[in-house]
């Protein structure tokens, strides 16, 4: 290795050159291996055995989408109630058994799936697949726990409203997406919807999609898949099969022009900002020349809109932006907090870098850190069993293939400027786009009336749930 | 130079209640003073680059506080021979992943890269050890200074409670404690932090005699030695930097502070002087946390938030840096109900396990937690609490990197009386701060104390 010869001779180094990598290390991509329950459960199972840990993940293809209008948060609820009561443990037994095996459990869902995991020791794996199937396969749903965990659900919904974050993310998607559209509606539901969540909609829910059919468990870490499969068999075989309705998604109605919508936090000494545009979903050809875009534009501390507004500027602590890949299409979204002073000064630079990548083609310098810093991130990716299995589970979601991550490096590396050009062209339209802006009304309102944006060129107050509050 | 090989030799199957964890390593020290720590490990093609400089707000003296945390963000500007960005932007062409924090203890520095670039990494650390002041300037100082002020408004004046921690370590250290202040500094501290403060504080403490750095993963250790040796070992040893000294203060009386937040519902703080890590009783503290507030089943959750729904969540933690600790037990009142209410159910749960200890159940349950925490937590070889930051704080704080197994044991042998004891040492007593963080013009909210209130406005 030239490292070594150099080294023979004592004496000054030339610290000024950048050290060259060694060859690329060959990444074992981790070895899916398929199986099917008798009640039609699909298994996946990786093998790893460097640590005697096991990550146990239970992905169902039905999310927060199909949450009924007027019940927004049903997906999330029903998920978190199958650990309060099964037919033969409480709420307190199960919690009990689960934290004396030092096993983390968590159920939480997105707008595609719902997602039950736990991490367990491999000593005690037998034990956990014991509880886990109780908790998926029997649960009870008491109204007494149901009273305490809506109450939780609702207190929760409360304390957002002083995370400005979070009502940010909200409003925008509420604006974005409309009220009749589900994905306008936060995965956790609001005040008024979780209300009018019952018990009998949690169990219908549950009846209706947790389905052995609508399922696939993964599996990894220190295991032995032979001998498991019957383990498996035994703990899930009573689980029975039906058909699950299809819930299709509407296609939404994008913005016609630019509007700056503006929630009040007196006194803010920072305003969150979120400029976006409906996205593209999972299954679209654009997806690598967009993943190429997002990396260079606000995808990491280096893209053009972090380094605008943090390191050149000192506006903010962060910025970013991210395409969200969904069944359907997710929104794009660029977000940031920003001191007051400089709300409208920093959505016209968040405005200016949406233009300039449009109008330019990337430098072919900013096009290959991007690819580099994709690809070669690739490993991190599959370090621990969480990992492993995160990744397995977006392979689940989207219907892609085993050999999925052993194509991506050629398909980032196929991306040209040209193809991010066409990208940003076809997907970022800043005049047709949502501006929300969570800050200190009685500071930002003239500064961002001023900048004349959208058709009035006025700002229209909202409260937080996007709503328009009467003119003044 | 000394090289000490350690293995340590336990099958992992072969059990007690404690695995015995196998993490082999080698030490060896330079001329210059810098600590070096290498561990393998080829699971997967990465290698992990972490460097601990044992210096932390601890450091800073009143009216400069904040310094080693901008000092931090200084770090990240470039060096004689890293152009300002080249750090980040290098690192993310690597496919690598990078951050910092400081303590009030130690900054840690780390990024994990692919295996083929583990020279990359010990060229940009060796670097900004070595020639960081001559590429310093008023510009990046003036820049940096804005960004931590923003992380500030983020993460402490624009977050709901976010104002509260500072207010708990005032009142509990007094003023010429070094846990005093936050690491993230005062915002006139920030304003006043002059160019030549700053690279005073670096001559100083940023020495390889005050550094540990564990490189970890997908390495070959011949080549890793002779990458340390080419970029570290000219780089000239500094001053000695002396040893703070551990010292937790006695409060002889209750301490009540009521605080008014932007917030929805009123949290209560209680706040105990306790002890440092690793001191003889931070064990049987982490377990008397896990056993009030660990899950469902611990006292305070399964009293305050299961059963009585007076609380919407509880948290306890034994908060221990290396030259103090505190013992905290944190509560937010559900709608409807009063901190009062609060303190009250808290103070019942807590006279429980003073007069009755705890069950060897509940013992159990939370060592377990802990020994499964342990073993989770090995999975990560770099970021903040992987093998290698975990390597480096044994290091920096105990001198022995391979403190695993000790870690491991000094939990295994807590009983129910070492519990019991350390409730009454240390929680038994009225010298405590009492927060109670309030929403804005609802000051009647806060417990009332006898002695005259400290009202503070935010």
């Amino acid at each position: 290795m030239s490292v070594l010869a150099a080294l023979t001779a004592t004496g000054q180094i030339d610290r000024s050159r950048k050290p060259e990598p060694g060859p690329t290390p060959q990444l074992k991509l981790p070895r899916l291996q398929h199986a099917k329950l008798k009640n039609g459960l699909k298994v996946i199972f990786v093998e790893h055995h460097q640590i005697p840990v096991v990550q146990i993940e239970l992905v169902f293809q039905t999310g927060a989408a199909a949450d009924p209008a007027g019940k927004a948060g049903l997906a999330s609820l029903t998920a978190q109630m199958l650990d309060e009561g099964t037919k033969t443990r409480s709420a307190l037994q199960i919690a009990d058994d689960f934290d004396f095996i030092g096993a983390r459990y968590a159920a939480f869902v997105n707008a595609d799936g719902s997602f039950i995991t736990l991490l367990t020791l491999s000593e005690h794996l037998k034990k956990a697949i014991e509880l886990f199937s109780d908790v998926i396969l029997h649960p009870t749903f008491p109204d007494s726990e149901y009273v305490r965990v809506k109450k939780k659900t609702l207190t929760a919904l409360l304390q957002d409203k002083d995370q400005p974050a979070v009502v940010a993310s909200n409003v925008f998607a509420r604006l974005l997406y409309g009220k009749s559209h589900p994905y306008g509606e936060p995965v956790d539901g609001t005040e008024t919807s979780v209300k009018s969540i019952t018990i009998e909609d949690i169990r219908r829910f549950y009846e209706t999609y947790y389905r052995p059919n609508n399922a696939t468990l993964i599996i990894v870490g220190d295991i032995e898949p032979g001998t498991l499969i019957a383990e498996l068999e035994s703990a899930f075989g009573s689980w029975e099969e039906r058909e699950v309705p299809v819930r299709l998604v509407p296609a939404p109605t994008p913005p016609a022009h630019t509007t700056i919508y503006l929630v009040d936090k007196p006194n803010a000494p920072q305003s969150q900002i979120r400029v976006g545009e409906i996205g593209l979903p999972r299954e679209t050809e654009d997806y690598y020349a967009t993943v190429v875009l997002n990396q260079i534009l606000g995808g990491t501390f280096n893209s053009r809109i972090n380094w605008v507004l943090r390191e050149v500027k000192g506006y903010t602590y962060g910025a970013r932006s991210s395409f969200d890949y969904r069944k359907s299409a997710g929104p794009f979204v660029i977000a940031a907090g920003v001191k007051t002073s400089v709300t409208d000064s920093s959505i016209v630079d968040v405005m200016n870098e949406l233009r300039r990548i449009r109008t330019e083609a990337v430098q072919e310098s900013e096009l290959n850190l991007a690819k580099a810093s994709i690809i070669r991130s690739l490993p991190r990716n599959f370090e621990t069993v969480g990992d492993i299995a995160r990744q397995i589970a977006t392979l689940v979601l989207y219907n892609l293939p085993d050999d999925y991550f052993s194509h991506l490096v050629s398909n980032i590396e196929a991306v040209t400027a040209a193809d991010v050009q066409r990208a940003a062209q076809h997907y970022l339209h800043p005049d047709a786009s949502v501006v929300v802006v969570v800050g200190d009304v009685q500071s930002v309102k003239e500064p961002l009336q001023k900048l004349g944006i959208g058709p009035a060129g006025g700002v229209v107050l909202v409260d937080d749930q996007g709503n328009p509050l009467d003119k003044k | 130079m000394k090289v000490h090989l350690l293995f340590i030799l336990f099958a992992l199957g072969v059990l007690p209640v404690f695995a015995q964890l196998d993490i082999r390593y080698q030490k060896y020290e330079l001329p210059n003073g810098l600590q070096v720590i290498l561990y393998e490990d080829h699971t997967v093609p990465l290698v992990a680059v972490n460097l601990w400089y044992h210096v932390g707000s601890a450091r800073e003296k009143p009216g400069r506080t904040g310094f080693a945390h901008l000092f931090e963000h200084m770090m990240f500007q470039g060096s004689e021979h890293v152009g300002k960005g080249e750090h980040f932007r290098l690192l993310e062409e690597a496919g690598g992943t990078l951050n910092g924090s400081t303590s009030t203890d130690r900054t840690n520095y780390w990024e994990v890269v692919p295996s083929n670039f583990l020279e990359l990494a010990l060229w940009l650390e060796a670097d900004r050890m070595a020639y960081l002041l001559p590429a310093m300037d008023q510009a990046k100082l003036d820049n940096q200074r804005d960004v931590v002020k923003n992380e500030k408004r983020q993460n402490y004046d624009n977050r709901p409670y976010g104002l509260a921690w500072e207010k708990i370590v005032s009142s509990l250290y007094p003023p010429d404690h070094p846990y005093h202040w936050l690491t993230i500094g005062s915002m006139e501290d920030l304003t006043a932090a002059s160019l030549e403060d700053v690279k005073e504080f670096f001559r100083t403490y940023y020495v390889p005699n005050n550094a540990s750095l564990a490189i970890g993963g997908d390495f070959d250790p011949a080549v890793a030695k002779k990458l340390v040796e080419k970029y570290f070992s000219d780089i000239p040893r500094g001053k000695p930097v002396g040893t703070l000294k551990k010292w937790t203060p006695v409060l002889k009386e209750e301490k009540d502070v009521v605080m008014e937040d932007q917030v929805q519902l009123p949290r209560l703080y209680l706040a105990w002087p306790s002890t440092a890590e690793f001191a003889d009783d931070d064990a049987a503290l982490d377990i008397l946390a896990g056993v009030l507030a660990g899950g469902k089943n611990s006292r305070l959750y399964k009293s305050l938030v299961y059963e009585k729904q007076i609380a919407q969540d509880v948290y306890a933690f034994q908060n221990s840096g290396e030259l103090s600790g505190s013992f905290l037990i944190i509560a937010t009142a559900a709608p409807g109900h009063s901190l009062v209410e609060l303190k009250q159910a808290v103070e019942e749960e807590l006279s429980g396990v003073l007069k009755h200890g705890v069950s060897d159940r509940e013992l159990e349950r939370s060592k377990n937690q802990v020994k499964a925490s342990f073993i989770y937590g090995l999975q990560h070889i770099g970021g903040f609490g992987g093998i290698t930051d975990q390597l480096n704080h044994y290091n920096v704080y105990l001198g022995n990197p391979g403190y695993f197994n000790d870690d491991l044991a000094r939990y295994e042998r807590i009983t129910a009386k070492d519990v019991q004891k350390a409730a009454e040492k240390y929680l038994a007593t009225k010298g405590r701060v009492v927060l109670s963080v309030v929403p804005k013009g609802k000051t009647d909210q806060g417990v009332p104390s006898a002695v005259p209130i400290h009202r503070e406005g935010s």
